[in-house]
């Protein structure tokens, strides 16, 4: 994948407007473009980044910890 | 999220070959004229296509920055393949993809008839220029100012009922000027040039015009076989004094530009 520093430096968030950072593409999971903001995670295809809000992958929730019974974790916003 | 028809790559690369030269490509110099586009500066091409206004652009700006988005995947794939030295991006023009004032002038040719809601594009393209940048659009005449399309829908809309005019309506819904105005205004912008050119659309025979316009709508699967025979029977005594000697018709066609800056 090649993605410019001078295009990402450009580059915002659709849903957020918030930087956008380059994730992954190192190891096995593909590239994409994370949102520094509100952590939506956009692809790139054939070396186009594709800045739709409907195609990006929704931050994934937060996980429950073990010791801890569903229902008494502290609120995920934090305020 | 604008309203987009989705093509393949293939219909994409014919798009590139047949409709830039034929219909499109003679605007973009235009566009980039109008936007007063100098040496150096950095531009985006909303909703480029293939990317025929960026290419214009680039030969102005030379080394300044270039870029293209686009909401269709296979168009900038073609648009990628032909340039790869310009930058081009997948997003929406109502909700564009890029930081605040980040560019000299937004461009956007024969596209502000496609969004769901113009206003709100105008205002995203205000919002990546900086400030004494300049947004330039492109659309065309309304229809009653068209010389040979004008007449041509009026044909059709006889044929097949006047709810033709709707279906064949969408490329001349956003050229009229106090509309623009009104658009630009609306986005804080103030009003640098308005535009009036009388270009040609090139078709291989006053029967394509029929065929061509037709099959773009939903007219062409809603009309009898009868009724489109004698809608391209009737384009041909229309649009037939405008074919020259290898038969194809040079269709007068008005666009409407207009440049506005950012205070």
């Amino acid at each position: 994948m090649r993605i410019d520093d001078d295009l990402l430096a450009i580059l915002a968030c659709p849903a957020c407007r918030a930087p956008l950072r380059v994730s992954g593409g190192d190891g096995g999971a593909a590239p994409e473009l994370l949102c520094t903001g509100c952590l939506r995670a956009y692809p790139v295809r054939d070396d186009i980044p594709v800045l739709l809000v409907d195609q990006a992958r929704e931050p994934e929730p937060p996980v429950a910890r073990a010791d801890e019974p569903p229902g008494t974790e502290e609120p995920a916003d934090g305020g | 999220m604008t309203e987009t028809f989705q093509l393949n790559r293939q219909q994409a690369q014919a798009y590139d070959d047949l409709f830039v030269p034929a219909l499109f490509g003679q605007w973009a110099p235009q566009l980039v004229d109008c936007a007063r586009v100098r040496e150096g500066q950095s531009v985006l091409d909303v909703a480029c296509g293939t990317g025929v206004v960026a290419r214009a652009a680039r030969d102005v700006v030379e080394a300044g920055r270039v870029v293209g988005v686009d909401l269709n995947p296979a168009m900038l794939e073609v648009a990628l393949a032909a340039r790869p030295d310009l930058e081009w991006v997948q997003g929406d023009a109502e909700d564009l993809p890029f930081a605040d004032a980040e560019f000299d002038v937004a461009l956007c040719q024969s596209a502000l008839f496609f969004f769901a809601h113009p206003g709100r594009a105008l205002s995203e393209m205000a919002r990546v220029i900086v400030p004494g940048g300049v947004v330039a659009l492109q659309t065309y005449a309304p229809l009653a100012e068209q010389p040979a399309y004008g007449p041509f829908v009026e044909l059709v809309a006889r044929h097949a009922g006047p709810e033709a005019r709707d279906l064949l309506g969408t490329y001349w819904s956003q050229g009229d000027v106090h509309g623009l105005r009104a658009l630009t205004s609306a986005a804080g912008l103030s009003l640098l040039e308005l535009r009036s050119s009388l270009g040609v659309a090139v078709f291989p025979s006053a029967a394509a015009v029929a065929d061509t316009e037709l099959r773009a709508t939903p007219i062409a699967e809603q009309i009898t076989p009868e009724n489109y025979s004698r809608i391209v029977a009737d384009t041909e005594d229309l649009l037939g004094g405008y074919a020259d000697e290898s038969g194809a018709v040079r269709l007068p066609m008005r666009a409407t530009f207009v440049a506005a800056f950012k205070r």
